[in-house]
């Protein structure tokens, strides 16, 4: 086994699952008419030949590749997750409310050990304050953006 | 002529000048937030022009507008972040500058290069506009469609590792791009069950994920690193000197990138997006050094902001000429004509003679402005963003991809694919695939789908049998057939040299 | 965590320091929301509508776009809004009574969109270039029964009056004219001047808009047309063709009926306008006046007759 990653085989297992998984959704033919489907129906196949050419390739003559995401580290996995249940929790906790809790997480945690203190603290929650006040009166008041209230406090609120 | 100088009278009143610098402002302010487009800019607006003459409103709209498609190359160059689709080439070449140290110069050679791609696509507009309505309306579906594929065949020059994993991309762009409501069949498909994706997945959204998350996230990797170097070398007036030669010592760029710009830019629905990329192709093409391209080549960005800043004028043809509103901003200022009682279209250029020619000549002082504005605003942008430090910029930029994709359509979901695109994007980038095609093929996708589809339903007309041959039977079918061809084995034709040259060398030595 | 509790609870309250009774509705700005791009017909005739209903309602009117699905994005989103009157969104027929048959998930039913008015119409007008070989509606007829398949239509959008008009003549008619949909009224007049139909099954706005370049063969209205007398209607030519699309402002279900009268009246007044009334005839919208009852009488008139046209198209 050759070092790194076989690159040319992970494409073409990614390409010939995302061709799979959108060929399962037209496989009950009936409900689309004739005029939906026909591009699909050409596109698919290319994409899915496209797939097992780069899964053979990943066989014969694969890329390899030593630093395969080089800069995947706890620190980016943080932020990958946080922000990803920012945006998840946004539509049922309301924007201001998710960002400010994502947001000091963040400046949380990219700040220095030695210097989350006290004043730091104070420092994050002008620069959210700041920047969320920004968003909102730019946004919401001037441009009639409705960023999400939260659902949660609309069905506490019918209830 | 007469009318042309007359106009200018018209346009430079004080009141128009102050409405147009405010709306200058504005445009460039909201071109530089990702994810708000200049249509959303112009729409809002619109009200406000309501209570104006018509030429004052019509003037503002205009600057407003190209001030927005400038605007989006500063997040472009300082972010990665295309703020629409017609600034997606100028973060190939503007980005990597801006790591290399030439941010703000990257900044001033897209400010001269926007100027003098509006000032020529105004000229394009004002001597040409009739005929090439007349030339526009000559493609239907079926040359849409080739136009598409012409365009899809720009990846095989764009992606620099590898062309097979470049059109993979490209595809798996395509059928990204079939989520939602087919445009001809009408029916909802690939929604996964979920009924907010009946709306398709909003382009500006998807392209924000995939250029900037991936770059937050490598930056998140090392949050006390700085974002990107800063020009020790040269200050602000070198910069600028530098950024002008960038610029004006290569005509032949402007001139191939401004007149590409103006003719892809007429065409409806596809023009805007795509005008860009292909000027940027036909520089790598043309350079010397194409290697270069991608790694922080001035070239590139004269070319991708000249050419879209020609088409902000040329979107302006069909609606001009023909009443047509081609792109989506065009169709709000078609909005705006009809409210103020004005009829779009031949009248344009009889009874509102006056007010068409002040329109049109209103974008060669909007250019200027914006060549002057963009460099004092250039240098105070490049100075705050980089006195950011890294653990601050990265929240503030996601906060701002968040609320940016919101604001398109209001639409959580929109949101969410942003930053699902984007997590991907880091993924697919580390796999070779090249974020680049993705998003051709995203933008292309739906057009060369309607093109198709509408093609067949057409082809009926010649034959019932094989209506596709509709496809072969047209001359500007043949020609844009050809050049498809020729763009798409460009790459291998230029191997095939370089081979043989390394081996003349070769035998030399 | 009953800490955690209290403060979100407290939050909530903070979030509904709504207007509370229906009595002094509006008290505060108005939103309309259009599910449709700017600059397309609904989204023309609520800018006009805005500074009147302004004045009208005495608060002011905010319009946003949220675009998606035919309309069906934003009509989700309408329906799981605060009924409250301060929600509205423009709604369109024949479309909220075909997504939800037509689709599995459309996010909506019909029966959920409280309507407050109908109070615009843009009847179908059948149009072809000015040079085109076809002068009357039994030429266009009779070409396309000598020749199957040579006569193309252009229109906006799939399942829509366009389309259903098309399909409604073919059937009246005994001929085949295909549909081709465009995704807007600039995509398909461009189809038309470039040649590339035959013509348009279109909307009133077109023949009215466009008068220079184009001829119009018929209108699907009961009587002709004020702003086009010379155009025959379907009805006179025997096709019995009424077929448009109508526009209104519609709440959440739920919203309290008196709300939903003062919202009326307030659009009533709009319409009753002299000098709105005659900007909308010259772009060739027709206004209509229905109230929130007979709206809802219209929609479930029309919703078998569009039900039996499905199953038609179906088959």
């Amino acid at each position: 086994m050759k070092k790194g990653v076989n690159v040319d085989l992970w494409a073409g297992l990614f390409t010939l699952a995302v061709t799979g998984l959108f060929w399962m959704q037209i496989l009950e033919r009936d409900e689309f008419s004739f005029h939906s489907l026909i591009y699909p129906d050409r596109i698919l196949p290319i994409l899915g030949i496209l797939g097992a050419v780069l899964v053979v390739k990943g066989f014969v003559s694969p890329t390899r590749k030593v630093e395969f995401c080089k800069e995947l580290n706890t620190e980016l996995v943080f932020t990958a997750v946080v922000s990803a249940i920012w945006v998840l929790a946004m539509d049922y906790l309301g924007f201001l409310l998710t960002s400010t809790v994502a947001m000091f997480l963040m400046l949380y945690r990219f700040q220095p050990k030695e210097l989350r203190n006290a004043k730091s603290l104070m420092q994050f929650c002008l620069i959210i304050f700041g920047e969320l006040a920004f968003m909102w009166l730019v946004f919401v008041n001037f441009l009639a953006v409705s960023l999400p209230e939260g659902q949660f406090f609309r069905m506490i609120g019918l209830a | 002529m007469e009318l042309i100088l007359g106009s200018f009278g018209n346009v430079l009143t004080f009141q128009n000048l102050t409405f147009m610098f405010i709306a200058m402002t504005l445009g460039m302010v909201a071109g530089a937030l990702p994810g708000f487009s200049a249509t959303m800019a112009v729409a809002l607006l619109v009200p406000f022009t309501f209570t104006m003459s018509p030429t004052s409103g019509l003037v503002t709209i205009g600057a407003l507008y190209a001030a927005a498609i400038y605007g989006g190359s500063f997040s472009a160059i300082l972010l990665n972040t295309p703020g629409t689709p017609s600034s997606i080439g100028t973060c190939f070449d503007g980005y990597p500058m801006a790591k290399n140290g030439r941010g703000e110069e990257a900044l001033y050679t897209a400010s001269f290069a926007s100027g003098i791609g509006g000032i020529i696509g105004t000229i394009i507009l004002i001597a040409f506009a009739l005929p090439l309505a007349t030339w526009s309306l000559q493609f239907g579906p079926p040359e849409f469609f080739w136009t598409a594929i012409f365009g899809l065949t720009i990846i095989s020059s764009l992606s620099t590792k590898s062309v097979l994993k470049g059109f993979t991309a490209g595809f798996i762009g395509v059928v990204i791009g079939m989520i939602g409501l087919s445009p001809i069949g009408g029916d909802v498909r690939f929604d996964f069950g979920i009924s907010n994706l009946q709306g398709g997945v909003e382009m500006v959204s998807v392209l924000i994920g995939f250029f900037c998350i991936p770059e937050m996230l490598k930056l998140a990797s090392n949050p006390r690193q700085e974002h990107m170097k800063v020009g020790t070398i040269s200050g602000s007036r070198e910069s600028i000197v530098k950024a002008f030669w960038n610029v004006f010592a290569h005509w032949g760029n402007i001139i191939r990138s401004s007149v590409l710009g103006a003719l892809v830019g007429i065409l409806p629905g596809a023009g805007g997006n795509i005008a860009n990329l292909v000027a940027y192709n036909e520089a790598k093409r043309a350079a010397k050094d194409p290697e270069t391209f991608g790694k922080g080549n001035p070239q590139g960005v004269v070319a991708t902001e000249t050419a879209n800043n020609a088409v902000v004028e040329s979107a302006m043809v069909p609606l001009l000429a023909l009443g047509i509103p081609g792109s989506p901003p065009a169709a709000i200022i078609y909005g705006a004509l009809l409210l103020q009682g004005i009829n779009p279209g031949p009248e344009l250029f009889t009874k509102n003679a006056e007010i068409t020619y002040a329109f049109m000549t209103s974008f060669f002082v909007v250019n200027i402005f914006m060549v002057i504005i963009g460099i004092m605003a250039g240098k105070y942008i490049f100075k705050f963003v980089t006195s950011i430090p890294t653990r601050v910029l990265i929240p503030s930029i996601l906060l701002l991809t968040i609320v940016g994709s919101f604001a398109i359509r209001n639409n959580i979901m929109d949101t969410i694919l942003m930053l699902g695109s984007g997590l991907l994007g880091y993924i697919l980038n580390e796999l070779d695939f090249d974020s680049g095609a993705l998003v051709l093929g995203l933008i292309l996708g739906p057009i060369a789908e309607k093109g198709f589809v509408q093609g067949i339903i057409l082809g009926n007309q010649i034959s019932t049998e094989t209506p596709w041959i509709i496809f072969f039977t047209r001359p500007i079918c043949l020609v844009l057939i050809a050049m498809s061809l020729l763009s798409a084995c460009w790459p291998l034709f230029q191997a095939y040299r370089r081979k043989k040259k390394a081996a003349a060398a070769g035998g030399a030595a | 965590m009953l800490i955690k509790k209290l403060l979100l609870a407290l939050a909530a309250v903070s979030f509904l320091v709504a207007p509370a009774s229906a009595a002094d509705f509006p008290s505060a700005p108005v939103t309309y929301m259009i599910p449709f791009n700017a600059g397309g017909e609904s989204d023309i005739f609520a800018r006009a509508q805005q500074p009147l209903l302004e004045k009208a309602l005495g608060q002011s009117v905010v319009i946003t776009y949220l675009v998606g699905g035919g309309g069906a994005v934003g009509w989700k989103e309408l329906i799981r809004n605060k009924p409250d009157g301060y929600y509205t969104a423009g709604f369109n027929l024949p479309h909220v009574i075909l997504q939800p048959l037509q689709r599995k998930k459309a996010g909506y039913t019909t029966d959920q969109i409280k309507p407050v008015m109908l109070f615009m119409s843009t009847p179908n007008a059948l149009v072809v270039p000015k040079d085109s070989p076809y002068k009357t509606l039994d030429d266009l007829l009779k070409a396309a029964k000598e020749k199957p398949g040579s006569v193309v239509l252009g229109g906006s959008g799939s399942q829509t009056a366009n389309h259903l008009g098309v399909v409604r003549l073919n059937k009246m008619a005994g001929v085949n004219i295909s549909y081709i949909p465009g995704t807007g009224t600039g995509d398909m007049i461009s189809a038309l001047l470039g040649k590339h139909v035959n013509g348009l099954m279109t909307y009133t706005t077109v023949a009215k808009n466009y008068a220079n370049d184009v001829r119009t063969l018929a209108v699907a209205t009961p009587e002709r047309l004020a702003v086009l007398p010379d155009v025959p209607t379907f009805r006179e030519l025997g096709y019995d063709l009424l077929e448009g699309a109508y526009r209104g402002l519609a709440v959440p279900p739920g919203t309290p009926d008196d709300v939903v009268q003062k919202l009326y009246e307030a659009c009533k007044q709009v319409n009753n306008d002299p000098e709105f009334k005659q900007k909308m005839d010259n772009m060739g919208f027709f206004l209509v006046d229905m109230d929130p009852a007979e709206s809802v009488k219209f929609i479930n008139e029309l919703t078998p007759i569009y039900k039996g046209i499905l199953e038609e198209l179906k088959k």
